[in-house]
C-alpha cells in the first residue's frame, strides 16, 4: 500500500520536470486513437469528413480528458503555491528595499527570540542532564527568622537521612580545593567531598572503573578518589587500566578508582576535577553549629517534593526542640534541582529576556503588518475588481502576501544563523570561572529544536501579516469602492481603526520591552557606579594553601609569607604587596562574632557577626581601601604586640555610632583577649557590587595567622603578567607550594559581575532594538494614516481651517490613541518588571524609567504625527483634493 | 468519468479490469484496448472510447501498468501499454471476485 503510493509520488515528482512532455504525449495519444478510428471508419466506406466527425463522437470530449489525466499526473495545488513565488520574487525586484527591510527586521526579530529559546531551554529547562530529573531533589537548612538558606552540618544531615522515608537516597556533598603534586608543577583544582552514595544518586556511574563502595568513608580507610574525564585523560593519558593511577592530594596518596563520563557536569559544583569520600570523623559527627555540607536526593516512588519537605520539616521541628542551641529557628527548604540550577543560571532573568525578545518580535511582525496594510489599501481598487469577478477572499491575501513565501523562508533561515551565532559569542562573554557553573559550559547549541522554533516563529509571523489584509477585505464594500474614487475622501472609519489598533499594539509592545530593559540598565548602573570600597586596577591576586602537616605553627607561617613577600616586593614595578585571608570578591571573608566592651552581653543566638580579614600593613594600599580615621595595621603589630584591630564605617554606625570608636575594644569570635580599634576604614564589597553594607573588622596577620591566604599585589604593569614571577618566587621558597586563582582583582570582579554584566548588555541591546523598531514601525503607520487624510486636510484648508486647527485635530486622534495605549503598556511593562524583582536589586516601581519610556514613544509619536501632516498642510488645497 | 452514464455503458471499476485483462496477453496501444473490448463483447460493452485514457492513466499511476513509447503497426508513434507484475496479481483478484460474484447473481436469476 505504501509503497504504491510512493511509486505514485515518484510518478508525479518526475512529471513535474517534464511538464511539456506530458502535454505533448497526451495530445499525441489521444490524436492517434483518432487517427486510427478515422482510418477504419474510412475503410468502411465512410467519406473523409464523415469519418472524422464520427471518430471524434465516440471519443467523446478530448479537451475534458485531457485535463483529467493532466490533472492526475501533477500537483494543482503546489503549482499554485509556484505561482505565487514566481509572483512574489516579481514584486520583489520590483520593490527590493521592501524585501530588505522586511528580512532585516523579521531576522532580528526571530533572531533574538530563538536564541532566547535556545537559552530558556537549555539552560533552564534541560538544565539536569541526569536520569529522571525532575526526581532529584536539593534541601537547604532554612533560618525560618531571616529565611537565609545554607548548608548544614553533619549531625544535621544524618539526622535527615536516618529519619526520611520520602527520598530512596540522599546525599550530601561540599566543594573543596585540592594541592595536586607529584606532576611536573604543583596545581590547585577545584573538587568535592561526596557522601559514597553521590553518584548512585545521580544515577550517573562511572565510564571507567568503579564507584565508591560504602565503607570508603569511614575514618582510616584507605584514600580513594574519583576523577573527571579531562583530569583522567591530561594526567593518566585516558588509561583504561586504573591499578596504578594514583593522586598526591594535599600531601596524602589516594588511588584512584574510577573516571566519570565525558560529558558528566553537576553544575553546582562548577569545574570539578576530583571527588573523594567526605568523611565523618567524631568531632565533626558532634558538630551541629557548623553547616558545611549541600544536600541532593532522589525522591522515593510516590514521594513528591511537598511530602518530602512536610517531612523533613518535621524532622527540623524535632532536632530544634532537642538542640535549641545550634538549631534555634532551623528548618528546611526542599527545592527541586532545576530550581537551584536555574537559580544559578539566573532563570528569572533568561525569562524576562525571553519575554523582551519575543516582544521584539512581535513589533517587527506589526510592522510589516502596517506596511502590508498600507498595500492593500493602496490597492483597494484592484482587490475589489478581483472580489466582484468572483476570486476567493483568502486567494487574494495570499496573493498581496506572496512576496513572504520567499522573506519568511530567508527570514527565518538568518534568524537561526543569528541565534547560531550568540549561542557562539555568549561563552566567549562571560568569564571562564562562571561558565563552570552553567549548563553545557555556557555554550548554547543550534540544533533541530532551534530550527523549528524559527521555522514556527516565521509561520506565526506569516499568520500575523495575512491577518491584516484579510480583515481589510472583509470590510471591503465592492460597490462603493468600484464606483468611483470620490468615495475615499478619507479612509473609511474602520479601517482606519485598524491602523490605530496596530499603532496601539506598538506603543503597547514598546513600553513592555523599554521598561523592563530601562529597569534594568538603570539597577546596573546604580551598582557599577557605586564605590565598591577598593580600587581594582592593576591589581593581582594568588591564593596560597600550606599544608598542616609541614607548617605545624603560627612562627611557621608567618616565616613563610614573610619571604615570600620580601620575593614580591623585589619584583620589577611592584608598587605594594600584602598578604590577607580574604580578599574582596573572592568568597573567603569569614564571619565571626562581636562581643565590645562596655555593652550588654547579647541574649543567646543575636550575636551580631562581622566579616573579618587578617592582613599585613600594605594590604590597605594594595587593595587601596579608604582610611577613615586613626591608623591601619603596622608593622608594630607583631605577634607578641598589643592585639588590635581596625573596623568599617558600618561596624561603627551600628556599634559606637556619635563616639570616637579608636580606643574602644571588641572582641572577636572565640578569642580571649580584647583588640583595641586603632582606625576606620570604608565599607567594602566583600561578595558582590549588589552587597549592602556589613560590619566589616581587620585584625594584623601576624596575630592571626593562617596556613590558606592571598597575595595581594599592586603593580603599575598589566596586572596578569605576574603570574609567572610570582609563581617562581613562592616555589623558590617552597618548591611544593602552588599557586592557584591567579588572576587580577578587576577578573574577580568581572567574574562576579558577570551576571549582571550580560544581563545589562542584553536589557541594553534589546532596549535599542525594540525602540528603533518600534519608532520605524510608529512612523510608518501614524505617517501613512495622516497621509491618507491629504485629501480631508485639503478640503479642510480649502473651506478656510488654519494650519493650528489642523494640526490640532491631527495630533488629537494620535493622543486618544496614546491615552489607551500607553497605561495598557506600562502596566505590561510593570508586570515584566515585576518578573525581575529581587534579581539584581531591579525594583518594578522605578518612575525614572516609566516616565523616561513613555516620553521617548510620545517623542516618537508626535514627530511621526506632525512631519507628515506639516507637509500634508504646504500642499496646494486643489492639488490636495485631487490626491488619491 | 463524471458524465452521466447511459444504459449499457460499463460499471465503475469494470472498466479497469477490461483493461487489465486485454492487455494479459501483450503489450497494446490504447486504440487496440478499445477495439479488443468491442470485439471481444460482440459490442455489446460500448465505450466512450475516450473515457479509456483517464482509466489508462490511472492504472499507471497506481503502478499496475507500465507504458512505452513505440511504432505501431502501420508505423505511427504510439503509446503501448503492458501489465505490470502487480497488474498481473491484480487481475488474478479480480478475475476470480468476479467470476464468484457474477455466478451467484447467475444462480439467483436463474432459480426464478
Amino acid at each position: 500500500m505504501f509503497s504504491a503510493w510512493l511509486n505514485e509520488v515518484r510518478l508525479r515528482v518526475a512529471t513535474l520536470f517534464h511538464r511539456r512532455r506530458l502535454e505533448r504525449d497526451l495530445e499525441d495519444e489521444m490524436a492517434f486513437h483518432l487517427a486510427m478510428r478515422e482510418e477504419k471508419l474510412r475503410q468502411r466506406g465512410a467519406g473523409a469528413k464523415e469519418a472524422g466527425y464520427a471518430a471524434q463522437r465516440e471519443f467523446g470530449n478530448r479537451t475534458r480528458f485531457q485535463e483529467v489525466c493532466r490533472e492526475m499526473w501533477t500537483f494543482a495545488s503546489l503549482e499554485n503555491f509556484w505561482q505565487d513565488v514566481r509572483y512574489g520574487a516579481r514584486m520583489l525586484r520590483k520593490n527590493p528595499g521592501f524585501g530588505f527591510i522586511t528580512v532585516i527586521t523579521l531576522s532580528l526579530g526571530i533572531g533574538s527570540s530563538t536564541w532566547l529559546f535556545n537559552m530558556v531551554r537549555q539552560w533552564v529547562i534541560e538544565a539536569v542532564a541526569f536520569p529522571q530529573p525532575s526526581r532529584l531533589m536539593v534541601v537547604w537548612e532554612k533560618d525560618n527568622k531571616r529565611g537565609w538558606l545554607g548548608p548544614t552540618s553533619a549531625p544535621g544531615f544524618l539526622d535527615w537521612r536516618e529519619g526520611n522515608t520520602q527520598f530512596e537516597s540522599l546525599s550530601a556533598w561540599s566543594t573543596a580545593q585540592f594541592n595536586v603534586t607529584g606532576f611536573e608543577l604543583p596545581q590547585r583544582l577545584l573538587g568535592a567531598r561526596v557522601t559514597v552514595d553521590f553518584f548512585r544518586t545521580l544515577r550517573v556511574p562511572p565510564a571507567v572503573g568503579r564507584g565508591f563502595l560504602p565503607g570508603e568513608d569511614q575514618p582510616g580507610a584507605a584514600h580513594v578518589a574519583i576523577i573527571s574525564d579531562g583530569l583522567w585523560r591530561e594526567r593518566f593519558n585516558a588509561a583504561r587500566d586504573l591499578s596504578k593511577a594514583v593522586l598526591r592530594l594535599d600531601g596524602d596518596s589516594y588511588a584512584v578508582i574510577g573516571v566519570l563520563p565525558e560529558h558528566f557536569h553537576f553544575t553546582l559544583m562548577g569545574r570539578s576535577n576530583i571527588w573523594v569520600p567526605v568523611v565523618f570523623t567524631e568531632p565533626v559527627r558532634a558538630d551541629r553549629g557548623r553547616g558545611w555540607l549541600q544536600v541532593v536526593g532522589r525522591l522515593a516512588p510516590g514521594a513528591t517534593r511537598e511530602t518530602a519537605q512536610q517531612e523533613l520539616a518535621g524532622i527540623a521541628a524535632r532536632l530544634e526542640q532537642a538542640y535549641p542551641q545550634t538549631n534555634r529557628d532551623s528548618g528546611v527548604l526542599v527545592e527541586t534541582l532545576t530550581h537551584e540550577i536555574g537559580k544559578h543560571v539566573g532563570d528569572s532573568a533568561v525569562y524576562t529576556m525571553f519575554v523582551v525578545a519575543t516582544c521584539i518580535l512581535l513589533i517587527a511582525c506589526s510592522n510589516i503588518a502596517g506596511v502590508y496594510l498600507a498595500q492593500a489599501l493602496a490597492r483597494q481598487k484592484e482587490v475589489a475588481m478581483r472580489l466582484a469577478l468572483g476570486a476567493g477572499r483568502i486567494r487574494i491575501a495570499r496573493q498581496l502576501l506572496s512576496e513572504n513565501t520567499l522573506l519568511i523562508p530567508l527570514a527565518a533561515g538568518l534568524g537561526v544563523l543569528l541565534a547560531a551565532w550568540g549561542g557562539e559569542w555568549l561563552p566567549t562573554a562571560i568569564p571562564y570561572e562562571n561558565r563552570g557553573y552553567l549548563p553545557n559550559y555556557g555554550r548554547v547549541y543550534t540544533d533541530g529544536m532551534t530550527v523549528v522554533y524559527a521555522a514556527g516563529a516565521g509561520l506565526l509571523c506569516a499568520l500575523l501579516f495575512s491577518l491584516a489584509p484579510l480583515l481589510e477585505s472583509r470590510r471591503l464594500n465592492l460597490t462603493s469602492t468600484l464606483k468611483d474614487a470620490g468615495s475615499a475622501v478619507s479612509a473609511g472609519r474602520a479601517s482606519l481603526r485598524l491602523r490605530k489598533s496596530l499603532v496601539a499594539f506598538e506603543v503597547i509592545l514598546a513600553l513592555v520591552t523599554l521598561v523592563p530593559a530601562g529597569l534594568t540598565v538603570r539597577s546596573l548602573v546604580a551598582r557599577f557606579g557605586d564605590d565598591p570600597g577598593f580600587r581594582a586596577e592593576g591589581v593581582q591576586t594568588a591564593a596560597l594553601h600550606l599544608p598542616s602537616s609541614e607548617y605545624r605553627d603560627a612562627a611557621s607561617i608567618r616565616t613563610f609569607y614573610g619571604q615570600v613577600l620580601e620575593r614580591v616586593r623585589s619584583l620589577p614595578q611592584v608598587e605594594r604587596a600584602g598578604v590577607s585571608r580574604a580578599i574582596p570578591m573572592g568568597h573567603s571573608a569569614p564571619s565571626t562574632e562581636i562581643r565590645i566592651e562596655g555593652q550588654p552581653e547579647p541574649e543567646l543566638g543575636r550575636v551580631p557577626f562581622t566579616r573579618i580579614n587578617a592582613v599585613t600593613p600594605e594590604y590597605l594600599a594594595a587593595v587601596g581601601l579608604h582610611l577613615v580615621s586613626g591608623r591601619f595595621v603596622a608593622e608594630q603589630d607583631g605577634a607578641e604586640a598589643p592585639p588590635v584591630a581596625v573596623v568599617n564605617d558600618t561596624f561603627v554606625r551600628r556599634h559606637l555610632a556619635g563616639e570616637d570608636p579608636v580606643g574602644h575594644r571588641v572582641r572577636l569570635g572565640s578569642e580571649r583577649e580584647w583588640r583595641t580599634i586603632v582606625g576606620v576604614v570604608r565599607n567594602v564589597k566583600l561578595s558582590s557590587l549588589g552587597d549592602p553594607p556589613e560590619r566589616q573588622a581587620y585584625v594584623p596577620f601576624a596575630q592571626s595567622p593562617a596556613r590558606s591566604a592571598w597575595i595581594v599585589v599592586r603593580t603599575a604593569r598589566d596586572a596578569a603578567s605576574l603570574t609567572a614571577e610570582l609563581r617562581s618566587a613562592v616555589l623558590a621558597i617552597d618548591p611544593q607550594q602552588p599557586i592557584s586563582q591567579v588572576k587580577p582583582l578587576a577578573q574577580w570582579v568581572s567574574e562576579q559581575e558577570a551576571p549582571f554584566m550580560i544581563l545589562g548588555q542584553f536589557a541594553a541591546a534589546f532596549g535599542v532594538l525594540a525602540l528603533f523598531l518600534a519608532a520605524l514601525g510608529l512612523y510608518g503607520v501614524v505617517a501613512f494614516v495622516v497621509q491618507s487624510r491629504t485629501r480631508e486636510i485639503g478640503i479642510r484648508l480649502a473651506l478656510g481651517a488654519a494650519p493650528g486647527t489642523i494640526l490640532r485635530i491631527i495630533a488629537a486622534a494620535s493622543g486618544r490613541m496614546m491615552l489607551i495605549a500607553v497605561p495598557l503598556g506600562l502596566f505590561g511593562g510593570w508586570g515584566v518588571g515585576r518578573l525581575m524583582t529581587g534579581l539584581l536589586g531591579v525594583t518594578p516601581n522605578d518612575p525614572l524609567i516609566f516616565a523616561g519610556s513613555v516620553a521617548v514613544l510620545c517623542i516618537a509619536v508626535l514627530l511621526a504625527t506632525l512631519l507628515p501632516a506639516r507637509r500634508a498642510m504646504r500642499v496646494d488645497p486643489l492639488t490636495a483634493l485631487r490626491y488619491e | 468519468m463524471g458524465e452521466p452514464q447511459d444504459k449499457g455503458d460499463l460499471l465503475q471499476g469494470t472498466l479497469a479490469m477490461l483493461i487489465l485483462k486485454s492487455l494479459a496477453r501483450g503489450p497494446k496501444h490504447g486504440y487496440a484496448v478499445a477495439e479488443w473490448i468491442h470485439e471481444q463483447s460482440d459490442d455489446v460493452l460500448r465505450v466512450e472510447e475516450g473515457a479509456l485514457y483517464p482509466a489508462l492513466h490511472k492504472l499507471e499511476l497506481r503502478g499496475l501498468l507500465r507504458s512505452e513509447w513505440g511504432a505501431s503497426e502501420n508505423n505511427r508513434r504510439a503509446k503501448f501499454y503492458s501489465l505490470t507484475a502487480a497488474g498481473r496479481r491484480e487481475l488474478t483478484a479480480e478475475a476470480e471476485q468476479w467470476l464468484r460474484l457474477s455466478g451467484a447473481i447467475a444462480r439467483i436469476m436463474q432459480t426464478a
